[in-house]
């Protein structure tokens, strides 16, 4: 039986407190414990923690972060070290360094950790001047009514200076959860959240508006990626979480 | 979470630019970093490589433009172009309080974020800029509450405390104490056959200990203050508190509700440690600004990493300790003497 489980956000640079603060919101409502950790060391990454959040910042900063104590290398032994493996989310910078190809890096390169089949450029909206907010379509029901709160097929989509997802590659099994549409010379609509077997990603910030359902739709992939095969969801959500996945 | 984080979306979900959610966005983005004062492309290099998460352009650092004298003004826009085009991280700008014209000048250039700031020279001794009106979002210094209030009534979508930059107080008087006794201070590591007694060793630390706590005290207060005024104060004495400090009394009760400023708060203002940067991180503020801390002192490239990996792991006292180790003297070759004028007095309306 499962007791307590972990649930990290890297708090090496960025938003990482709205994160926890998010979660905390979230997992009121679970009749289970959850520690909410912010993890800035490699020893954190233990068999415990069975979710992490990678959030906005700087993912030249990040990178300098992962370089150090081999913690890049830790996380990516974390993340294969059990079956399900952990849930990672990015956001942000975080898509960055999940994302297996990466354009317009810092001069010289960046440290990633890959796993998404995607190939993301930097800073792809420009600078601050053109950061934006917009609302997004959701495109899976699971994450539209993965909250009780709230069932608009809307999410308000925050964006500074904020990478974009350029390509997909086919047959990987990635999977669009959100889309932008309408914004001049891209694609419409574009993806902007997607998410590929434990891995999600988004180039926005769901941290930073009020709408929860990312962070429900998070910590519920990490509750169905930890319980034991056959048990049940329905033991530990109660009646507020009414849809089980 | 902000004041901003409302969703401004218009009805029909089309896109907003520059609203208070998008320009406290990378204010929040920044938070748990260090932004570094840079005078040309090169420093911003090295900067983006020891892991800032933005850098500041300007001509001179406000050790120099102290000692320079004279008017001080925005950056020439093709240094600050020549900076933006050299790293990938947000470029920040300083304007003189109340010169709007330069801020719209910075705008047009594509900076990230304007600092509005006393280490210039302040253009109206009557207004802030109002930095409502602009997509851009500011930063703006502040010593207390009321100030910090009153700059984000007016828009500043960052606030950051505001030191005797570059100089500090404490560094003047410790390269003064120099001068006059042949011990010197910053290389207390090297003094062979030269030992001073313990408790004169003891008394130069407490001394500058003191020094170093007496120029941060004004965040101390204004946590204090709002501490102090945290839930215990009903409606009426919010209003007579509001009247005295001369702000908005929405802004004071939303500060008072959340028990911190509504906007994220850097420390700024002589830091050069990574002690230091600790010391203010565990006060509670959300970041720091470096200025002449780092490529005044003689290894800018290893005090850099060292002081960005002190934002992270600033509870750490170990890896603190590990940081601190072999950092070089800090802030090496500034010369200068008596501060003729206090800056942080700077504000406008305010005399």
């Amino acid at each position: 039986m499962l007791n307590i489980m972990n649930i990290g956000v890297l708090a090496c640079q960025g938003a990482f407190a709205e994160h926890l603060v998010a979660l905390k919101h979230v997992v009121q409502d679970l009749e289970l414990s959850f520690h909410l950790v912010e993890v800035r060391d490699s020893s954190q990454l233990d068999s415990d923690l069975r979710g992490l959040i990678i959030p906005g910042g700087e993912s030249t900063t990040l990178n300098i972060f992962f370089g150090q104590e081999a913690f890049l290398s830790k996380l990516k032994q974390w993340m294969c070290s059990t079956n399900p493996p952990p849930v990672v989310w990015g956001t942000c910078a975080g898509l960055i360094v999940l994302s297996d190809q990466v354009e317009h890096e810092k001069t010289g390169g960046q440290l990633e950790i890959g796993g998404l089949a995607v190939t993301t450029s930097r800073n792809f909206f420009g600078r601050q001047n053109k950061s934006f907010e917009q609302k997004l379509d959701l495109l899976t029901e699971d994450l539209v009514e993965c909250y009780p709160y709230d069932k608009s097929p809307n999410f308000p989509g925050i964006f500074i200076r904020a990478p974009g997802i350029q390509a997909i590659k086919p047959s990987q099994n990635v999977r669009v959860l959100a889309e932008l549409r309408g914004y001049p010379g891209l694609p419409n609509p574009s993806a902007v959240a997607v998410e590929q077997g434990s891995l999600m990603a988004c180039s926005f910030h769901p941290e930073l508006s009020k709408d929860l359902r990312f962070h429900a739709y998070f910590v519920r992939k990490v509750l169905k990626s930890s319980l034991p095969g056959k048990l049940s969801m329905k033991v530990y959500i109660n009646e507020k979480w009414p849809k089980i996945l | 979470m902000g004041p901003g984080t409302e969703m401004s979306t218009d009805k029909d979900g089309h896109r907003i630019e520059g609203s208070f959610v998008v320009k406290s966005g990378l204010a929040q983005m920044s938070k748990g970093g260090l932004i570094m004062d840079v005078v040309n492309a090169e420093q911003a290099k090295i900067a983006e490589e020891a892991g800032a998460c933005a850098v500041m352009a300007l001509e001179r650092v406000p050790a120099d433009i102290r000692r320079d004298g004279g008017v001080s003004r925005m950056s020439d826009p093709k240094l600050i172009k020549e900076i933006m085009a050299a790293v990938t991280i947000p470029v920040f700008a300083k304007v003189r309080i109340g010169h709007f014209a330069e801020a719209q000048i910075l705008e047009a250039l594509g900076v990230d974020m304007i600092d509005e700031s006393e280490v210039l020279t302040p253009a109206d001794d009557e207004h802030h800029v109002d930095k409502r009106a602009f997509k851009v979002p500011f930063v703006c210094g502040a010593r207390n509450l009321g100030e910090a209030l009153r700059r984000i009534a007016e828009g500043a979508a960052m606030i950051r405390t505001k030191g005797e930059a570059g100089t500090e107080r404490c560094k003047v008087k410790s390269l003064k104490m120099e001068n006059e006794n042949p011990l010197n201070v910053h290389r207390w590591r090297k003094l062979e056959g030269n030992d001073p007694s313990t408790m004169e060793m003891i008394q130069k630390i407490n001394f500058l200990q003191k020094l170093l706590l007496k120029r941060h005290q004004s965040i101390v207060e204004k946590e204090a203050l709002i501490d102090d005024k945290d839930k215990s104060m009903d409606d009426s004495e919010l209003f007579s508190y509001a009247k005295q400090i001369q702000v908005p009394v929405d802004l004071l009760r939303e500060a008072a509700k959340i028990g911190r400023l509504p906007v994220v708060n850097f420390a700024a203002g002589g830091l050069a440690t990574p002690a230091d940067v600790s010391l203010l991180m565990q006060l509670g503020v959300d970041g720091v600004f470096v200025g002449s801390g780092i490529f005044k002192s003689n290894c800018p490239k290893k005090r850099a990493h060292a002081m960005v990996q002190s934002v992270t792991h600033y509870k750490n006292k170990e890896k603190l300790a590990e940081l601190s180790e072999d950092l070089g003297e800090p802030m090496v070759g500034i010369n200068c003497d008596q501060l003729a004028e206090k800056w942080e007095g700077r504000e406008s309306e305010m005399k």
